[in-house]
């Protein structure tokens, strides 16, 4: 029966720079390891001595290694040996100079066979350029709606929206690029439509439903607290994003890259609100504003009656006198401040 | 702004100027004005003589903080009675009033005696304090409690920065007009540290206490007239100030100057029409009011702005104001933009809102924000309160109006009341909304 053994030589990320292999019937199969074109596994390593270590598998399978009176030794399970005879290599990993090996034999289990689905339909490179095109589409539209809202001089708008267009771009370009380059270091592979995808189309939504979200609010009067829905729905933008690019451009899991990306967004945008809720409950010129002002024909609902007003005015009183309350209790002495 | 740090120069007030008895037609007016004025030399002699006259009532009031021998503050005070009372202002005394256990008075004769100073009445509305000098009881000077008319000779004394008793010639304009707190208008120099000290006519009467001057004017200067420190005197005597409650003390004060304020305001506002919108006007005589725009044609929303101010607004103490009424109207057009850069506009003019104010003193607003119907039309409407912290039973209000209702035209307005009681703050604020109309 014949014996077999694969030396790997790994690189970054354990990925196989190189594989050599050797077989003999119905024995021992060996290998050397060096610099020198004698050996089988020739190294570029300059730690590595020129002929450095021989490995070993019998034809029970078990893996050997002995050092062949090199300087450096060999790494074996985190510890260094200088001029050992066959010493067993359990997990079938050893380290030599700076290079690290994995010899595997013909007795190691291997996993089942996955079953290929094949890509979903919507990953072809196809579907993800239309869906680039779409969310390019939305953003830009949508940039040009504020920018023509909110230009105050109407012949200004070319020059505005031009400036702001390419600021845009640039900044989503130079996003998309350190991103790439991760995939690139990661991968080997630049994921560019991906990670433009995941950019566009993330901004792309996030200001549709940021803008649908404030006319609802104002056109049906609700007043909800504009400042904390947009906040947690860039926090929940964000966090897509960012789950998207690690999970593209990183070699860890995809649950941990999901749980990292939700996570910083998250930490992030509830310190802010929190702060910021904190200054504000303290501050004795902060009045909040829910409302944003819209073309009338979007006012959905009718207004309170006058009488009706004026009702909801009777607990504004002890709501004053309960927030005195607090800040005498949360607050008693704050620095002399100059905003008098 | 103001030289002497004391509440606002040009107060208001309800009610007509009082004439002083005695008044005479326009013809006497013009002899009596030249026999008024004396010649040169004569002028000199007569402050030499009123100084003479005034020196041994006065005192010069200091403060110090904690056991400092350095002052921290100090103005000038008269003698008023018998036993050592005198008269200064509430914002020379007003720290060791809020802050009894930080600061300690002290006062300093011209002949040279010191001694403790303490604090017997306050009139926060008037800025006027009755202290006491302990170990010193000078004959008062008299007090004169008619106006004094305008055009007569008047002299005011005083310690100003420091530099000794001085005494400063002018002439008395009268009562301030169109003024809700009364002010008599003294056309003379007064520069800090001469707070207190009285302003006299030329018999040596007093007419008035020094209060405040305009550094950014020349010679224009306030007294608080003369009668207000004989009522302060007969409170005094009355119910002498418990130190231990002297802040539910100003509080009252407050409540009362505020009603007195609103009251005069009445229950129905006069409005004036800005592009359809009805919109609360100068709302009283003594409501200062000012409109300004941007006069280019070519913009693309023409804005109109009114700021009203009742100058109503009294010195509370350390960088605090109170007690006043302001509003404003911004009114918006347009002729080429649409709805949606029309709204843009409106939504960026109302951002700044809330008024500031120093953290210690107040607490956060409460606000209630709705779309509400007015006369004739939706708004959105924002009421804000929020409580003093050191004051029970005053609050600040504030109030923002934006017009909903039209495509191309539309108002922000905002409504600030300081120094007030809450449900008087509310009703007014009613009566604010109320007044508001559309009527294209």
């Amino acid at each position: 029966m014949e014996t077999v053994m694969v030396v790997e030589v790994l690189g970054g990320h354990g990925r196989v720079r190189a594989r050599h292999r050797s077989a003999a019937s119905g024995g021992e199969v060996q290998c050397t390891v060096g610099r020198s074109a004698r050996c089988d596994v020739v190294l570029d390593d300059p730690f590595v001595a020129a002929v450095h270590a021989r490995i070993a598998v019998d034809a029970d399978g078990t893996v050997t290694v002995s050092d062949l009176e090199s300087v450096n030794g060999v790494e074996i399970g985190g510890r260094r040996l200088h001029g050992v005879e066959r010493v067993r290599l359990a997990d079938g990993v050893l380290r030599v100079g700076r290079t690290r090996l994995r010899v595997r034999t013909e007795r190691e289990v291997i996993a089942p066979e996955q079953l290929d689905r094949g890509a979903p339909s919507w990953q072809t490179r196809a579907t993800e350029r239309r869906v680039l095109g779409a969310g390019v589409a939305v953003s830009v539209a949508v940039t040009v709606f504020e920018v023509w809202t909110s230009t105050a001089q109407p012949r200004e708008l070319p020059t505005t929206l031009v400036a702001m267009l390419l600021v845009m771009l640039a900044l989503a370009g130079v996003w998309i690029a350190l991103w790439a380059l991760a995939s690139r270091v990661a991968f080997g592979e630049s994921h560019w439509t991906r990670h433009a995808v995941i950019v566009f189309v993330v901004y792309a939504v996030l200001s549709v439903v940021v803008l649908v979200a404030e006319i609802v609010n104002s056109a049906l009067g609700l007043h909800v607290s504009s400042s904390v829905v947009a906040a947690v729905l860039v926090g929940v933008g964000a966090s897509a994003a960012l789950s998207s690019h690690l999970v593209n451009a990183s070699p860890m899991r995809t649950r941990i890259a999901v749980t990292i990306g939700v996570m910083i967004p998250a930490v992030v945008i509830a310190a802010i609100l929190w702060t910021q809720t904190r200054n504000q409950n303290r501050s004795p010129s902060h009045i909040a504003d829910h409302d944003r002002i819209l073309p009338p024909a979007l006012l959905w609902r009718r207004g309170l009656p006058f009488d009706g007003f004026t009702a909801e005015l009777a607990d504004l009183r002890a709501r004053a006198d309960a927030r005195r309350a607090f800040v005498e209790r949360e607050d008693p002495s704050p620095d002399e401040d100059d905003s008098d | 702004m103001l030289v002497l740090g004391a509440a606002c120069g040009a107060h208001a007030q309800g009610r007509p100027p009082v004439a002083g008895p005695g008044v005479p037609d326009t013809g006497g007016e013009a002899e009596a004005l030249r026999q008024a004025v004396p010649p040169a030399a004569a002028a000199s002699t007569a402050a030499r003589g009123i100084l003479e006259r005034v020196r041994p009532a006065m005192i010069q009031i200091k403060g110090f903080f904690g056991t400092n021998t350095a002052e921290a503050f100090h103005g000038s005070g008269f003698a008023v009675a018998r036993g050592g009372v005198f008269i200064t202002n509430w914002h020379v005394v007003s720290d060791a009033v809020l802050y009894p256990e930080k600061y300690r008075l002290e006062y300093r004769a011209p002949a040279g005696a010191t001694g403790r100073v303490t604090v017997r009445a306050i009139d926060v509305r008037h800025d006027l304090a009755l202290v006491e000098a302990h170990g010193f009881a000078p004959a008062s000077l008299s007090l004169r409690p008619d106006v004094a008319i305008k055009g007569e000779r008047a002299y005011s004394v005083g310690f100003p920065l420091d530099v000794g008793l001085t005494i400063t010639e002018g002439v008395s304009n009268g009562r301030v007009e169109d003024s809700f707190e009364p002010r008599v208008h003294y056309s003379g120099a007064l520069n800090p540290g001469m707070s207190g000290g009285p302003g006299l006519d030329s018999s040596a009467n007093v007419i008035g206490v020094n209060v405040a001057g305009y550094r950014a004017s020349q010679l224009v200067a306030f007294l608080v007239p003369a009668e207000h420190a004989v009522a302060l005197f007969a409170r005094a005597e009355k119910s002498p100030l418990d130190a231990r409650r002297a802040r539910d003390e100003i509080a009252s004060q407050l409540r009362a100057h505020s009603e007195a304020l609103l009251t005069a305001l009445g229950s129905k506002l006069p409005t004036q029409s800005h592009h359809g919108y009805e919109l609360p006007a100068k709302l009283a005589a003594f409501v200062e009011c000012r409109a300004a725009g941007d006069p280019a044609p070519d913009q693309p929303v023409h804005v109109e702005r009114v700021i009203c101010d009742a100058k109503s607004s009294i010195y509370l103490g350390r960088s605090m104001h109170t007690g006043g009424l302001t509003f404003q109207h911004q009114v918006m057009r347009t002729d080429t933009l649409d709805a949606w850069r029309f709204a843009h506009r409106m939504q960026e003019a109302k951002a700044p809102h809330g008024t500031l104010g120093p953290a210690r003193q107040l607490a956060p607003f409460a606000c209630e924000q709705h779309n509400v119907e007015l006369n004739g039309f939706t708004a959105n409407a924002t009421v804000c309160l929020r409580a003093y912290r050191k004051l029970d039973g005053i609050y600040d209000l504030n109030m923002r109006v934006v017009s909903k209702n039209e495509a191309k035209r539309g108002f922000v307005s905002s409504l600030s009341l300081t120094g007030v009681a809450a449900d008087q703050a509310l009703a007014f604020a009613r009566t604010y909304l109320d007044a508001m109309r559309w009527k294209p």
